[in-house]
């Protein structure tokens, strides 16, 4: 039966409609049968045939007996005998026409005798009919004969019995066979009726679970929408509300009974998106075209009743009802979610312009405590070399210490906010690892041991190495921490271990001192962060020195962490790659060089917009012998320059009306008498991209702000020997090598692979055109602007290491300012061989 | 049916045993056809003119014991009991034969049946069931075709007695 079920809609109905016909055709016929039946019993179609066969047997009789009466001559009586055979031929005659002749045609037997006594009536008949006197002489005869049929007519009266027996059997078969078929098929009927009751029950029972599942879905469907947060609104196609759920009473205010039948776009489409809602319906009720059905979320602008317009998302699809279409609308209220998006916005906005506020401030604090402290540190410097009382140089050298320690507070501060902008270089040199630990532990020692702490060292696997990396930086982390650790430790020991791990060194700072709670060991490296004891605050209040010193390492590519008991001490860890250089040969560090070299006294211009600082700087200048000139900012340094030649201009970088940068470019395309002069930058800013800037307008050095006497005495001279030594170098330069690789090196890391690539390739094209332009051979003036444009070409080579290259141009700058212009053409053509081999070694 | 068999066994054996009786009685009367008698009743004695003379009524209908339809004219039952003033009871008919059937008078339509005398337009003789032949318009309805109208249809009829009023 289940595979019943598995049939086909059409070819189930198809069975049971044959099945149906079946039975109906069956009790059609069955009852056309009984109808005939019962009809055919309501007539008689025959006589009696028994009746009629015994009825014959009694006129044969009757007939023999009258015979016999005639012939004993008791009653005479013709007329009787002639009735008895009129009687009897009568009888005989039934048998020969109507219906009973089929009857007995059927008995071959009885046809005979039938035959037969018609053959002896019909002979009988001539007697008969004929007078009495022939009668009476002939009745004997025929009472012989009439006697000779006894048997016969016996017979056929038996006959008779026999076939009304067969003819009752055959009946009463036809009647059972009849009662067996209704039978029958009453059980057939009886079947089908129980099949067609279990399928209709089957029907049933689905068709209630189906029901009850309907009403199920159906209820818990109003469940959901009923309790859905968001509004359900479902609309018909002409935009009549048709349901409107809690929600949407909630957000849009209108009670439900309000909301159905009314129009959707009348009351929650704000008016300005009214005409664009009722052309989108239009449109999809024409074209079918769907831009918001089905499309998934989307953000509007909804109406409350009150008018309010407010953001929604919502999501549109449509169902088929029996209505027609219609569609389902779930809009959710984002007035809350936008405005939180809109305030987070205005918080990261805020957040973003706070930290841009607090970076500026920084540099610009920063920039403009250096100020004012470089001139106080300059004139401290000045005051030693004053006549002072023993009691005056202690008080000084408190100064001095105090106003350097103030210095490092905001070097700390600018530290901090290069570190964060990604300003901030590491350097990479050689450097002997073990004697840098040393150094600063031995510096270390007073200070510890004022405090009664022992401070030892230890190295692993790291004796006299040299290694790559920053030892200036080195220097700064483990000061800091060394520093901290003697701060936070009375009478204890402080070790300092280091260990090579493969390209690492693993440098680790302990001490016994009062350690750190562990609820605050992740705290400590964060800025501005003091704890109760005052821990992190080794710089004396800024509270940023375990976050400088996180960071710097960070820089150089190294981690850094702490462990710590407390009340037992700390452990400081510090890992960086500082790889071993096997064949190194250290750098001398030899900026500190301080034996007195001759000062030639030089007529010095100082473009400086402090005042401070340009008496600073003239001070020392004047103590070295110079002669200084002084120009408030950039366009007084022009006119100056524009009017005589200085043999050095110390340029300031950020000055009001025009800046270091704009001044040097205008001094060196003025052509004035200090066009050539070398320039040194006095700036605060040191980031390499901003030096190469310098270089780049124009500017020979730079000093970084503070400035020291030692420092600028350098510079000056090394700025006027590239001017005088100039010609003396440029005697053995052709042995020169061609191109200086540590100035490519650092143009390399410091732009970066790709840019130095781009620029180097740009340098090259320059580079082409202007010795094109330089070695013409229809050059007859050396003017000015040949001198220049030299110049600047030996700027740009030198830039690029193209050491050779620079040296012959600046040879030529020379001869042509010295008016010594036979060697020219020998030069010139050297500085084309000198470009090939430059350029080769470039690209 | 095995009532119907035992009512002809019934018949046949009160014919059997009453046959003499009757035959003895027929045999006086030459011209006389038919003869009806009762209780509280005048012997009347029927000839063909009589008969013949009274209202007769004419049909058409196929019988059990004839081949064909056939022609019968005579004077319908309800008639001839009605001119002897007989409208209720039963009457008995008995044929020459001493074949005797009853027949309640309220069985007995104005048509149906006639006491036939002429078949096809001949007179009937005794040799074709005359001269008097009881006969129902057996075409006319399926009453006609039961056992008890073939039974009613006496052939040879000679008498009419008036069972009771």
């Amino acid at each position: 039966m289940k595979r019943f079920y598995t049939l086909d809609r059409p070819l189930q109905i198809a069975v049971y409609l044959t099945v149906l016909f079946s039975i109906l055709f069956a009790i059609f016929t069955l009852a056309n049968k009984v109808w005939d039946d019962v009809n055919e019993l309501k007539t008689a179609k025959s006589d009696n045939m028994q009746w009629t066969l015994s009825q014959l047997e009694v006129d044969y009789l009757n007939l023999k007996v009258e015979q016999k009466n005639v012939i004993s001559g008791g009653e005479v009586s013709l007329k009787e005998l002639r009735e008895k055979f009129d009687v009897f031929y009568s009888r005989v005659a039934i048998f020969r026409q109507g219906p009973l002749v089929n009857l007995l045609a059927s008995d071959p037997k009885a046809d005979r005798i039938l035959d037969e006594i018609w053959v002896f009536l019909q002979q009988s008949i001539p007697l008969i009919d004929g007078d009495d006197q022939t009668l009476l002489a002939e009745i004997a005869a025929l009472s012989k004969h009439t006697d000779s049929l006894d048997d016969d007519i016996r017979s056929l009266a038996l006959s008779g019995i026999n076939l009304s027996a067969l003819a009752s059997d055959r009946e009463r078969e036809d009647v059972s066979q009849t009662l067996i078929m209704i039978a029958l098929l009453k059980v057939a009927l009886l079947v089908a009726l129980l099949v067609l009751s279990w399928i209709f029950f089957r029907q049933y029972r689905r068709m209630m679970a189906h029901a009850s599942d309907t009403q199920i879905a159906s209820s818990r469907l109003n469940a959901v929408v009923t309790s859905a947060l968001d509004a359900v609104i479902v609309i018909d196609h002409s935009a009549k509300i048709l349901e409107f759920n809690g929600a949407a009473e909630q957000i849009f205010g209108y009670s439900k009974e309000q909301a159905v039948g009314g129009d959707l776009a009348e009351m929650i489409v704000p008016a300005k998106y009214r005409l664009a809602h009722r052309e989108g319906m239009k449109r999809y009720l024409e074209t079918g075209e769907k831009r918001v059905v089905g499309k998934g979320r989307l953000q509007l602008e909804a109406r409350r009743k009150s008018g309010e317009i407010f953001p929604v998302e919502l999501s549109i699809s449509s169902a088929e009802s029996q209505g027609g279409e219609v569609f389902v609308a779930f809009l959710r209220d984002i007035s809350d979610r936008v405005a939180d998006e809109e305030e987070l916005k205005q918080a990261r906005d805020d957040a973003l312009a706070g930290e841009k506020a607090k970076a500026e401030l920084l540099a610009v604090m920063s920039h403009e405590m250096r100020t004012p402290l470089n001139g106080m540190l300059g004139i401290l410097e000045l005051m030693h070399d004053t006549h002072l009382s023993a009691r005056q140089v202690q008080y000084l050298d408190i100064i001095d210490t105090s106003g350097k320690m103030l210095l490092h507070h905001v070097s700390d501060v600018l530290d901090i906010s290069r570190l964060d902008s990604g300003k901030f270089e590491t350097d990479k040199k050689k450097f002997e690892i073990t004697r840098l630990m040393t150094e600063v532990c031995d510096g270390q020692r007073p200070s510890a041991s004022a405090k009664g702490n022992r401070l030892t060292t230890k190295f692993v696997d790291l004796k006299d190495q040299i290694v790559l990396g920053d030892d200036i930086r080195l220097r700064q982390v483990l000061l800091n921490i060394i520093g901290n650790a003697i701060k936070f430790t009375q009478d204890g020991h402080i070790s300092v271990q280091a260990e090579r791990r493969d390209d690492d060194i693993e440098i680790r700072i302990s001490d016994t001192g009062i350690g750190i709670h562990g609820s605050d060991l992740t705290r400590i490296f964060e800025d501005f962060v003091t704890l109760d004891s005052s821990y992190g605050r080794t710089e004396a209040g800024t509270g940023l020195g375990l976050g400088i010193t996180k960071r710097m390492i960070q820089a150089m590519g190294g981690t850094m962490g702490v462990e710590s008991v407390q009340d037992e001490g700390s452990l400081f860890w510090v890992r960086l790659p500082l790889p071993e250089q096997k064949d190194g040969e250290l750098e001398t560090n030899s900026v500190e060089i301080s034996e007195p070299l001759p000062i030639t006294p030089q007529q010095i211009l100082v473009v400086e917009d402090n005042q401070i600082n340009r008496f600073v700087v003239r001070e020392m200048l004047e103590k070295d012998g110079h002669s200084v000139f002084e120009a408030n900012d950039g366009e007084e340094g022009v006119a100056f320059c524009g009017r005589q030649k200085f043999d050095t201009i110390l340029m300031d970088i950020s000055m009001p009306r025009l800046d270091g940068v704009e001044a040097t470019k205008i001094i060196r395309e003025s052509g004035g008498p200090s066009a050539n002069s070398p320039i040194i930058a006095l700036t605060a800013h040191a980031l390499p991209d901003e030096i190469f800037k310098f270089n780049e307008a124009g500017m020979n050095d730079t000093l970084i702000k503070p400035i020291s006497r030692v420092l600028l005495r350098k510079a000056i001279r090394m700025a006027s020997d590239i001017d005088d030594e100039r010609f003396e170098r440029s005697q053995d330069a052709k042995t020169d090598s061609i191109i200086d690789h540590n100035v490519l090196d650092e143009l390399w890391d410091t732009l970066g692979e790709k840019a130095a690539a781009d620029l180097i390739r740009q340098f090259v094209d320059e580079t082409e055109i202007e010795l094109d332009w330089i070695t013409s051979d229809q050059r007859t003036k050396f003017d000015t602007e040949f001198v220049n444009r030299v110049h600047k070409l030996a700027g740009s080579a030198s830039l690029f290491g193209a050491v050779r290259l620079r040296e012959l141009l600046f040879q030529i700058e020379t001869l042509c300012k010295t008016e010594r212009l036979e060697g020219l053409s020998e030069l010139i053509r050297e500085l084309e061989q000198a470009w090939q081999t430059t350029k080769r070694h470039l690209l | 049916m095995k009532i119907r068999m035992k009512l002809r066994k019934l018949a046949l054996a009160f014919i059997l045993l009453w046959a003499p009786l009757f035959s003895a009685h027929a045999a006086d009367t030459s011209s006389i056809l038919l003869t009806i008698s009762g209780k509280d009743l005048t012997t009347q004695e029927l000839d063909f003119e009589t008969l013949s003379a009274m209202a007769s009524t004419k049909f058409e209908t196929t019988t059990i014991w004839t081949d064909g339809p056939q022609s019968f004219e005579g004077v319908p039952l309800k008639t001839l009991l009605s001119s002897v003033g007989i409208t209720q009871g039963s009457i008995l008919a008995t044929a020459v034969n001493d074949y005797a059937i009853e027949i309640p008078v309220s069985e007995i339509s104005d048509t149906a049946p006639i006491v036939a005398y002429r078949q096809n337009g001949q007179r009937l003789k005794l040799r074709e069931k005359g001269p008097l032949w009881l006969v129902y318009p057996y075409d006319r309805a399926a009453e006609y075709q039961t056992e008890v109208i073939y039974s009613r249809s006496i052939w040879q009829l000679d008498r009419l007695d008036v069972k009771s009023q």
